[in-house]
């Protein structure tokens, strides 16, 4: 029984090691975290497999254990099944960033804070077609007078967010901004203007290029791009913006 | 070939990924918590913390709400180490401040708040009310002297309490081990309370990924003003969002001038003390009477204090 449950245990914690060293290894882990949180899933994988040595270790010894204390007396499948549970999940759902189907859920965020931990300079200070998504949202939200921005050059990739009210000739692109991990995930986006809007698919990647102009969207200035070019992307490595 | 609707398979995406995200980040936590659990088990002796801390349960509170200076640790790994510090004889005072305010009064999580508001009201705040909080909780969790009413069994001091085998002697006690059978011994609490906590963190996971891929967002921030309703309903975010406290202040960052300064502090003040998942590990400490304490006793605490700042203050 004792022997049943750390071989269980080992099983469990060596394929948690192997689950997160693999999503290191893809690049998906980025789907689920902030990239500064990148050495705590490599201290993650290093810390499963070495306790996934320890139980092997427990369940290869000759000796039973003799203080029983440790492993509880009936086999417990509460715990296993609990554990072995988001193994389950990440390999039976297709893993799959955050996208335009998330907004309803999230929100759409308009005034994101304007830097944290000394993060990049003002978004002012860059380039217009440097400026990413959130650049440009912190921008007009930070702005005395957004009419400053009027024809500057926008070149941003983000992913096609629709709705209703905005018609058949405009539409969003946006991204997902993300702290810590999906959890505290919050959408950033800008308005398009773009003739086909119909044509595009809900949440395809898109690279969108066009002057700048300011917009409204529920009171908030928010920044609109009368595209010259909406072409399709791949989904970038990093799909989230860090703040 | 889609085997669900398209809108139920953008939510199970969402639900997975979100529910991921928790996990992936608090695993590792976890794991550090266990393991350092571990390392207090092997490499300290019974007793070793009742006679370093002060007699006093107020000192003794005091004093464990600012060792997580020395055990850097957040929530999740919070937990099973503060179980061990009881078993290792550390007073109960001393570690319900120690569990309260550790995953705040940490080097990283201090760091954390001060790269995202400055030093300001917002840092000592939320620095100060954790310690006042947590040392107070302690100090009433003082007035009940006989830990085996408060705890589970497997929680219990291993000596003194109630007879000698209430406590489980989680190691036989011998002639000091070899190194080897050191860090076997580390490794197996590691495992074992790895999976005895992991249940509760994958199922408040689940919960809060849940809460989040259905009720949105905008539910809840609609309501954002009011001296007193903009405390509870930040208060509300924090336990539903059950985020680690070492980037919480990222997160509270983005309410600053839609919601009251008191009730961004509530929500960096009780979000760390108490959400789903380190409620679910509570559950496997203490008796469920001592949870409803460990939860009301802090809620009500920040409550008072958010909204006597909203209006007793200009911050």
């Amino acid at each position: 029984m004792t022997r049943a449950y750390r071989l269980t245990q080992t099983v469990i914690l060596a394929a948690l090691g192997a689950f997160l060293g693999w999503k290191l290894w893809t690049g998906e882990v980025f789907f689920y975290i902030n990239e500064r949180f990148q050495p705590l899933i490599v201290f993650g994988t290093a810390a499963a497999l070495a306790l996934a040595a320890g139980a092997a270790w427990m369940a290869l010894r000759r000796a039973p254990e003799h203080d029983h204390a440790h492993a509880p007396a009936r086999f417990p499948f509460g715990s296993v099944l609990f554990a072995a549970l988001p193994l389950l999940l990440g390999l039976a759902v297709p893993a799959r960033p955050l996208g335009a189907s998330a907004i309803d859920n999230k929100g759409l965020n308009t005034s994101p804070p304007l830097t944290v931990s000394g993060g990049p300079a003002v978004p002012l200070d860059i380039a217009p077609q440097e400026r990413t998504i959130l650049d440009w949202v912190r921008a007009f939200n930070y702005a005395d007078d957004v009419a400053r921005f009027h024809d500057q050059p926008a070149d941003v990739v983000g992913f096609v967010y629709r709705r209703p009210d905005l018609g058949d000739t405009r539409f969003m692109v946006g991204r997902f901004v993300v702290t810590c991990c999906a959890a505290d995930a919050s959408g950033v986006a800008m308005l398009v203007d773009w003739p086909d809007a119909a044509q595009l698919a809900e949440n395809a990647w898109v690279r969108v290029r066009g002057p700048v102009r300011a917009a409204e969207l529920n009171g908030q200035p928010i920044p609109l791009i009368a595209a010259v070019s909406v072409e399709p992307t791949e989904q970038p490595e990093h799909p989230y913006m860090y703040p | 070939m889609p085997i669900l609707p398209a809108g139920l398979a953008d939510q199970l995406a969402i639900f997975t990924t979100v529910f991921l995200g928790i996990f992936v980040e608090a695993a590792p936590f976890l794991m550090l918590g266990t393991l350092a659990s571990g390392l207090v088990e092997v490499f300290f002796s019974q007793g070793d913390f009742g006679r370093l801390l002060p007699r006093h349960p107020l000192a003794a509170a005091a004093v464990g709400s600012l060792m997580g200076l020395a055990f850097p640790v957040c929530e999740c790994g919070v937990v099973p180490l503060a179980r061990r510090l009881v078993h290792k004889g550390l007073p109960l005072p001393a570690a319900i401040a120690f569990l309260l305010a550790a995953p705040v009064m940490n080097p990283i999580v201090i760091a954390s708040t001060l790269a995202a508001f400055g030093p300001g009201p917002i840092l000592y705040g939320r620095v100060g009310l954790t310690v006042l909080i947590a040392v107070a909780t302690g100090a009433v969790f003082a007035l009940q002297r006989r830990p085996e009413r408060l705890l589970l069994p497997q929680s219990l001091p291993a000596i003194g309490g109630a007879g000698a085998d209430a406590g489980r002697p989680l190691e036989l006690r011998r002639a000091p081990p070899a190194l080897a059978e050191r860090v076997r011994r580390v490794l197996v609490i590691g495992v074992d309370e790895f999976f005895e906590m992991g249940r509760y963190l994958v199922f408040g996971g689940l919960l809060a990924s849940l809460m989040q891929t259905f009720i949105p967002q905008s539910a809840l921030l609609g309501v954002s003003s009011g001296p007193v309703v903009s405390v509870l309903i930040l208060i509300a975010l924090a336990v539903l969002l059950s985020i680690c406290s070492t980037v919480d202040a990222f997160i509270a960052l983005a309410f600053t001038g839609t919601f009251t300064t008191g009730s961004i502090l509530s929500f960096l003040v009780f979000g760390p003390m108490v959400d789903i998942k380190s409620t679910l590990m509570f559950l496997g400490v203490f008796r469920r009477r001592a949870v409803v304490y460990l939860i009301l006793l802090p809620l009500l605490m920040t409550i008072l204090a958010g909204v006597f700042i909203n209006l007793n203050t200009t911050w």
